[in-house]
């Protein structure tokens, strides 16, 4: 009977410590969405309104006469890209680092993960110049390029940790069989790492949508991402702060969605890559 | 005789024509741009143009359809927010890029761009007749607005773009209440004038109308480190006869003028809401939307939000009026010129842009929906007489026009000014010793 | 075979060389060559002409303000990641109990980390808005009286910045420990159990060691990261009031893109990177020590 109630009390407080973590959490974001389709009084009255007359103007507003919808797909597409490119460029280097020990490769490893350690603003200018330079400024390309960069050490160092699990015996006994090392790779090593991939390419996602600085200096108005289109509302004139919760809504839902999606993968992603590092 | 006389007839009516091509020319509602200017001169040229995010932005693109038809160019206009916008216009003139034609930048980057041979004087646009708009007439322009914005070293660069003052905002039903004035006479034994026309009686009504409990403050001010915060202390500055720089550019901002003013200023916080050092222009705006404040030193075109009654509950409560004063009146004005890159691709369609949009007939578009008209004909117009706020305090501010300065180094002069206030306002150090801080900083900047 | 084999995987290298070494190492090298001169886009007279060693001999000596930046942001990191990794690691133990819904909420609690930076620093900046924001309205309800505005105050300002973070950032330190918590294996712990072990000593004996490694990673991660913060801040407070949340980040970017003084604003940003370069060092040097122990042991 007594460890019953002991049981009971001890659930009942992980509820009432999660539900209050949890409440903490998303209080923000809900708060942000409830304000998206508020009118500014409701927005802005005291005490705080709950229970309002919703009105969708400020998602018109943003995402139609001030085209957030092509942002949207700017961002999309620059996000999506920049993933592929840096699994294609990076995971290679990943299963080189994991399986085979060159001389020095400790010094190239760590100069990958500087790349990372960087504050942007080092790359800034000398990366605008260079774009400008080649003409590739305002192209979804430039921002791409970017962006690649900077998820590169973390596609390297996260696949090396992957890769490293896969038991070399498996490997060994393809290569035995006489496979070359490119199809082991590709026919055995790759599909092991897969659950690895889809995290990492979740991460890539997310820092490439997310991102700020590089979208802004080498974007223009052709490759406006919806990060740089935000900011936007902040201006001399007023804040306009029901489209900044529409747009802020409507940012976090794809990521949001990838997330839910993929939770489980994304959590081995982490344990892995970050122990063998 | 009938070859010549058929002759005579067809000189004549082309004469006839002619002369009413031309008056129809002058006096039809033009489109602002020349004669000499068709749909087909410009053709193929595209010309991009960086600017602020801002509603006469905005406006402004609705209303380029117009102008692309009639020279055959096409505008392409980027937006961006206020930091960003210095930030991108910089990185392309600095690297040389050529990516803009024309540019909307504050004014206060004049004195650099001239000085580093970014931009051109617009004089020799200005005197070519193919480019010419034959109803300019420079004259209407206000002249303060126009020198503070684009005159250096006596050439002019451009046209002021985006600009607007800064006044003094009351609750006009707060200070003539009978009641409220009866009170105030029996505790300070005076009757202020309304609004308060120096900086005494200025303190003296906030802290009489400073009720915390019942959510009542005398003043706003902008504390947050921001530019906001120069742009009001500076109203402050120029009030108590101080300035940041004498005659031959010295900096002289620990003078006993500044110091009184800036001792001043912090004197007033108490009379503010808790949250006015996180305040810039918007939340003053909001504070007395929600009825919180009664007085603040505020830019006009931040008016049209509290006049608007779905938004605030002061609608119609409210006027204007001059800055106190307590040496010389002061008005801070803030505006964004138009520029031409010496590198643009296309200065003379630069040229042409420019001078469209700043037209009578564009500025009066543009004033009807807030933007702060460069032009006298703009605030003759009957639509514009009507909003109260806008034309006769906007006008009188404009008169007085007080600028920043305008060199190279501003920047930075204002960013350790934002830094100098803020840490006064928050008690960290007295006036007078964060004034010396940024005198010694300022000699640095611009001894070197 | 080995030799061949190594031939092979160096060829795997070459596309991550070539894209880094083209656009890192060459924006180095232009901040380098920067750095060694006087360069601004503001001043007349800076026009790149050579220096040396100037701009780093000022940035040491003269500058004051840079070294209370690095002050405040090692402040900032130090109590911002401490505090995401008590959370972290507790909420991780709590998401780790077999429970029903466990799935969601650890869906909800890791929404903070799917915000973009901007939107973050934009939904605090209104809900801490001392006129309509919720919070503010919140706390004032609390009965607790607060002179100036959160966000307002130089006392207040790092500490609220810093629970900003924190809201942001403990799920990714959550999301790393849970997933090293599940992958323990059971039977440590099950022996103890049966040894008659408390909850409380099979925590500190058996699962803490254990999952070390990645509290390592963890805090190497987040570290990194929020010595670079920028934009959150950048919104939230713009560096004051006065100079209390200056962080480095904001002053270097202003230096280099509001006083445009580039060449000195080099010298700032390698030496900042040198600092965070010899951090991971040391941090570096203190696992391997760790490696080395459990070698032995």
């Amino acid at each position: 009977m007594k460890e019953r109630t002991q049981k009971i009390i001890r659930l009942t407080l992980i509820y009432i410590a999660l539900s209050t973590i949890a409440f903490v959490a998303i209080f923000p974001y809900m708060w942000m969405v409830l304000t998206s389709f508020k009118t500014r009084i409701d927005a802005f009255a005291v005490p705080p309104v709950w229970f309002f007359k919703p009105v969708v103007d400020h998602y018109l507003e943003a995402f139609v006469n001030k085209g957030f919808l092509q942002n949207f797909v700017n961002s999309l597409i620059i996000s999506l890209s920049t993933t592929v490119f840096s699994l294609i460029i990076g995971v290679p280097s990943a299963y080189a680092f994991a399986r085979y020990k060159l001389y020095g490769d400790h010094h190239i490893f760590f100069y990958i993960l500087t790349t990372r350690m960087a504050p942007p603003i080092t790359i800034a200018l000398p990366l605008y110049l260079l774009m400008a330079r080649a003409g590739f400024l305002n192209t979804h390309f430039a921002i791409i390029a970017a962006h690649t960069i900077f998820n590169l050490a973390l596609v390297v160092w996260l696949m090396r940790g992957f890769f490293k699990m896969i038991p070399k015996e498996i490997e060994e006994a393809a290569l035995i069989d006489g496979c070359s090392t490119l199809r082991t790779f590709f026919e055995i090593s790759l599909p092991l790492a897969s659950g690895g991939l889809a995290a990492t390419a979740i991460f890539c996602i997310i820092m490439s949508w997310n991102e700020f600085l590089f979208a802004m200096i080498l974007g223009g108005d052709q490759a406006a991402t919806l990060t740089v289109a935000i900011p936007g509302l902040v201006t001399t004139r007023g804040t306009y702060w029901g489209q900044i919760a529409a747009a802020g809504t409507i940012i976090t839902i794809p990521i949001l969605i990838f997330f839910l999606v993929v939770q489980k993968h994304l959590v081995r992603g982490l344990t892995f890559g970050a122990i063998e590092g | 005789m009938k070859i010549v006389r058929k002759k005579k007839t067809i000189s004549i009516g082309l004469m006839v024509l002619t002369m009413i091509a031309f008056l129809v020319g002058c006096f039809a509602p033009a489109e602002a741009v020349p004669p000499a200017v068709t749909e087909k001169t410009y053709e193929g040229i595209t010309l991009r143009f960086v600017a602020e995010a801002v509603p006469p932005t905005e406006a402004l693109i609705k209303l380029l359809p117009e102008f692309e038809k009639a020279s055959g160019m096409k505008v392409i206009v980027e937006q961006y927010p206020f930091d960003h916008v210095v930030e991108k216009t910089m990185m392309d003139l600095a690297g040389k890029t050529r990516i803009y034609d024309v540019l909307s930048t504050p004014y206060q980057y004049l004195g650099q761009f001239a000085e580093m041979g970014y931009i051109v004087p617009i004089e020799k646009f200005m005197n070519d007749p193919k480019l010419r708009d034959l109803e300019i007439d420079y004259a209407d322009y206000i002249e303060g607005m126009l020198k503070a914005s684009a005159e250096w070293k006596g050439e002019l660069y451009g046209f002021p773009s985006n600009s607007c003052i800064m006044f003094l905002w009351y609750r006009r039903d707060l200070l003539e209440d009978p009641v409220e004035r009866g009170t105030f006479k029996e505790n300070y034994g005076y009757y202020y004038s309304i609004p308060p026309t120096n900086w005494i009686e200025y303190k003296d009504v906030a802290e009489f109308f400073t009720r915390p409990e019942q959510e009542l403050y005398g003043v706003a001010l902008q504390g947050k480190r921001h530019d906001a915060l120069t742009c009001e202390w500076m109203n402050y500055m120029w009030s108590f006869g101080g300035r940041v720089l004498d005659e031959e550019g010295k900096p002289v901002i620990n003078s006993p003028e500044n110091v009184e003013a800036l001792e001043y200023f912090v004197s007033l916080l108490p009379f503010a809401p808790p949250g006015t050092t996180t305040y810039t222009w918007d939340e003053v705006t909001t504070a007395f939307q929600k009825g919180r404040v009664v007085m603040a030193i505020q830019w006009n075109d931040q008016a049209f939000g509290v006049e608007d009654p779905a938004k605030s509950e002061v609608a119609g409560k409210m006027n204007y009026g001059p800055v106190p004063v307590k040496k010389q009146p002061a008005a801070h004005f803030g505006a964004w010129t138009y520029f031409i890159p010496k590198l643009s691709k296309h200065p003379e369609a630069a040229y042409l842009f420019i001078q469209w949009a700043t037209s009578k007939k564009v500025q009066m578009e543009l004033a009807r929906i807030g933007m702060v008209p460069a032009r006298h004909s703009s605030y003759l117009d009957p639509e514009v007489r009507k909003i109260p706020f806008f034309y006769p305090a906007t006008l009188a501010a404009l008169e007085i026009s007080n600028y920043r300065p305008r060199i190279p180094e501003w920047e930075e002069m204002n960013s350790k000014m934002m830094l100098a206030i803020s840490q006064a306002l928050a008690g960290e150090k007295t006036s007078e010793e964060t004034l010396d801080w940024l005198q010694k900083e300022y000699l640095k900047i611009l001894g070197k | 075979m080995k030799k061949r084999r190594s031939a092979k995987l160096f060829l795997f290298h070459l596309p991550t060389m070539i894209t880094l070494m083209a656009i890192t190492l060459v924006p180095f090298l232009f901040a380098l060559n920067l750095s060694f001169r006087a360069y601004s886009l503001a001043r007349p007279g800076y026009e790149g002409q050579f220096i040396g060693l100037d701009n780093f001999r000022k940035l040491l000596n003269e500058d004051p303000l840079f070294w209370k930046s690095i002050l405040i942001t090692l402040r900032f990191v130090a109590v911002a990641v401490t505090l995401e990794l008590i959370l972290g690691l507790s909420i991780a133990t709590l998401l780790n109990q077999k429970i029903w819904g466990r799935r969601f909420f650890t869906s909800i609690i890791i929404v903070p980390m799917m915000i973009a930076p901007v939107v973050v620093g934009l939904i605090w900046s209104f809900l801490l808005n001392a006129e309509f924001g919720v919070v503010s309205y919140a706390i004032k309800k609390l009965g607790v009286h607060l002179e100036r505005a959160l966000l307002g105050s130089v006392n207040t300002a790092l500490p609220t910045v810093m629970f900003i973070d924190v809201w942001q950032w403990t799920p990714f330190m959550t999301l790393i420990l849970l997933a090293g918590l599940r992958a323990l294996p059971i039977e440590p712990v099950e022996a103890a159990q049966i040894d008659g072990a408390s909850g409380l000593q099979i925590f500190y004996y058996i699962t803490l060691p254990l999952i070390k490694p990645l509290i390592f990673v963890a805090i190497l991660l987040r570290s990194i990261d929020s010595f670079k913060l920028f934009d959150t801040v950048f919104i939230l407070t713009g560096g004051g009031p006065a100079f209390a949340t200056e962080l480095a980040s904001i002053y270097a970017y202003r230096i280099n893109f509001k006083y445009w003084n580039m060449g000195y604003g080099s010298a700032m940003v390698l030496i900042l990177f040198l600092i965070v370069l010899i951090g991971i060092e040391f941090f570096f040097f203190f696992t391997q020590r760790e490696k080395l122990h459990k070698g032995v042991s």
